[in-house]
């Protein structure tokens, strides 16, 4: 047990170590072809994002989306799903808590609370589309869940451009005075505490899904749903719980983002946070605990990257192909916590 | 409204707007016949419309652009190839992994050749020219939509053809079927499951490959970032819907191109919010996967 735990904790510090070192490979590429300094790009990527306090409020900050959809995505894939929902969920959930907030008032605390879990709740609700469908008819709840995305991207769209729209600044909702956001952490770093929440989240889930009877039914749902059947397990009520709860803590995270650093929900497109959710699920093995260390390793990589960026000749897009190695990276891995057959060990 | 639905136009631009949904679910059929699934085809399909954008900008020829777009296809897939078979990444993480790094390719491609924009309208492609036949052009209504349109449509017609052809009477579609249905049974008797899905992957490339040339150098004579826009995971969706046969793909791919259509000519003909019928072509695809995974469970029993 002790054994297989060390061996298991080795593969993942060589895999991130390998990550890194993609990462730095494909910046030396980008700076090479851009002509860009060297040196001076490596130290903004490694070195950059603990510059200083603001740099580090950056990477908590980046997290906390990561996080949620972290920890959605983990909890679907464990119970075999591929739902590509988080992503119109976050966005959706964003949306609602914007729309929301104004209009429940100024009350401290009460109002993003209330917001987010009403944000929690319906974007549950509609998860439950795609999961309902899988469950009950099988229909491949990948193809469904990104349709179900656009549909909830233009429907946001349709809002936003007008009902939903301040009437003084056009495509966003009304302003969000403090006491309907979530307090700061710190004042200066302008740190929120949607970061708490967030990792009360994963902690909650990781409990949820090995210390319950409900996480033990939508594991064993993942790994063999037959077997499940056949242990009494009513496997399709947990195809769609994890779904329906995945979309739902993707709401949810979309809520708390935007109540923690925005002042208006104005996006104008579908963010990403949803694919980066299985960017962080891979890393993290589909386990809810690693998920906040996961999004740690992302944030830091991205506010370097964003840190390059800043110098001038390397644009911010070089982090997708960097995270797209990445989860290939930890792809294999993950396929044999998955499924525990067959497929060569790497590491 | 009906004026507009029974104009020439209507139908020229249903078939316009298809052509992608096609090339895509014809990408989608032939990695799905060999037993792996390609989702990103969205992400191939992108790259192409870079790269057959760029290059045929500036080789100055859209016959060039074309092959380069189809390699660039190709090439995506033989990335998912490794993924998924050499390195035996899930297959599913890995389609999804290749999407992302498509979107940033995309961006980091037109950002460093056009200095920072994040579209190639001042670098317009070459365009793959229309064809008219003449004669069979001039007929009414249906002339001009079937018999004058871009080049592209008779090569997915042509495509169609041979698909059908390798799949039923060639002994490659043979191993591909096997691939898909019975990999262990095609191992058994010397057929490498791995090289048939790969050779298979390569002609999903080389479809992905013509989709996404149509959009940046027929459709429009320029590359956007995100103008791939869904498209190739509805030609997933119809290849689901067409369960694997060519000729009813292409039918729901051709529905799918109709309402598609319809959500944009819409905008100006119709007094309807022109978001809420862009959710059109996903709803029409969310119903239809229902209806059709209904009726589908009933016949089983």
């Amino acid at each position: 047990m002790k054994k297989n735990m060390i061996k298991s904790l080795c593969s993942l510090l060589f895999r991130l170590a390998l990550a890194v070192a993609v990462a730095a490979i494909v910046l030396a590429g980008a700076c090479i072809l851009m002509d860009g300094d060297l040196q001076e790009v490596m130290t903004a990527f490694f070195l950059g994002p603990i510059e200083d306090e603001y740099a580090i409020a950056e990477i908590l900050r980046e997290m906390v989306p990561l996080i949620f959809t972290g920890v959605a995505v983990s909890l679907m894939v464990r119970c075999g799903q591929f739902n590509m929902f988080v992503e119109g969920a976050f966005f959706g959930g964003a949306f609602l808590a914007g729309v929301l907030a104004p209009v429940l008032g100024e009350h401290f605390l009460l109002t993003p609370i209330i917001a987010i879990l009403a944000a929690a709740v319906v974007m549950g609700a509609v998860g439950y589309i795609p999961a309902k469908m899988k469950s009950s008819l099988g229909v491949n709840e990948f193809v469904s869940s990104l349709m179900l995305n656009y549909i909830v991207y233009w429907v946001v769209m349709y809002l936003i451009h007008g009902v939903a729209a301040d009437p003084d600044y056009p495509n966003a909702t009304m302003y969000l005075e403090d006491a309907m956001r979530l307090p700061l952490l710190n004042e200066d770093t302008e740190l929120s505490s949607n970061l708490i929440i967030a990792l009360l989240v994963a902690v909650g889930s990781g409990l949820f899904l090995f210390k319950t009877k409900w996480g033990y039914a939508l594991r064993m749902t993942g790994d063999n749903a037959n077997f499940a059947v056949y242990s009494g397990i009513r496997a399709k009520r947990y195809v769609t719980a994890s779904q329906v709860i995945g979309a739902s803590l993707a709401g949810m995270g979309g809520a708390s983002f935007l109540l923690g650093n925005y002042y208006r929900f104005q996006w104008a497109s579908l963010p990403n946070y949803g694919f980066d959710g299985f960017v962080i699920a891979s890393i993290a093995g589909n386990n809810p605990y690693a998920v906040p260390l996961a999004a740690l390793f992302l944030g830091y990589l991205r506010v370097g990257a964003l840190q390059v960026s800043r110098l001038g000749d390397i644009p911010n897009e070089v982090i997708y192909v960097i995270q797209a190695i990445i989860i290939i990276l930890f792809g294999a891995q993950f396929v044999l916590s998955r499924k525990k057959k067959g497929g060569k060990k790497h590491a | 409204m009906l004026d507009w639905i029974f104009s020439e136009s209507f139908l020229m631009n249903v078939i316009a707007y298809a052509i992608p949904i096609v090339f895509a679910a014809y990408a989608s059929l032939i990695s799905n016949k060999a037993g792996i699934s390609a989702i990103n085809i969205e992400g191939a399909m992108s790259i192409a419309a870079v790269t057959g954008a760029l290059v045929s900008h500036y080789a100055n020829s859209w016959v060039i652009g074309l092959t380069a777009a189809v390699i660039a296809g190709i090439l995506m897939m033989m990335l998912l190839a490794l993924a998924a078979l050499k390195l035996r990444a899930d297959n599913f993480l890995s389609g999804i992994a290749l999407n992302t790094f498509a979107t940033g390719a995309c961006l980091l491609i037109v950002k460093v050749v056009l200095d920072g924009r994040t579209d190639s309208s001042t670098a317009p492609s070459v365009k793959v020219p229309n064809v008219d036949i003449p004669l069979l052009s001039d007929i009414p209504v249906i002339g001009k939509a079937i018999f004058g349109q871009n080049l592209l449509f008779f090569i997915a017609l042509i495509v169609l053809g041979l698909l059908i052809l390798l799949i039923n009477r060639t002994r490659l579609g043979v191993q591909i079927r096997t691939a898909g249905y019975h990999p262990e049974a095609g191992e058994s008797v010397g057929v490498s499951i791995r090289r048939t899905r790969t050779i298979a992957l390569i002609i999903c490339g080389a479809m992905a490959g013509l989709g996404g040339a149509y959009l940046s150098m027929a459709n429009l004579g320029y590359f956007s970032a995100g103008m791939v826009s869904g498209r190739g995971f509805i030609g997933i969706a119809a290849e689901a819907m067409g369960a694997g046969m060519p000729v009813k793909t292409t039918l729901f791919a051709l529905l799918f191109g109709a309402v598609d259509y319809f959500a944009v000519g819409g905008q100006t003909v119709l007094s309807f919010p022109y978001e809420l019928l862009n959710t059109l072509p996903y709803l029409m695809t969310l119903l239809a996967l229902t209806i059709y995974a209904a009726a589908h469970n009933k016949k089983k029993g």
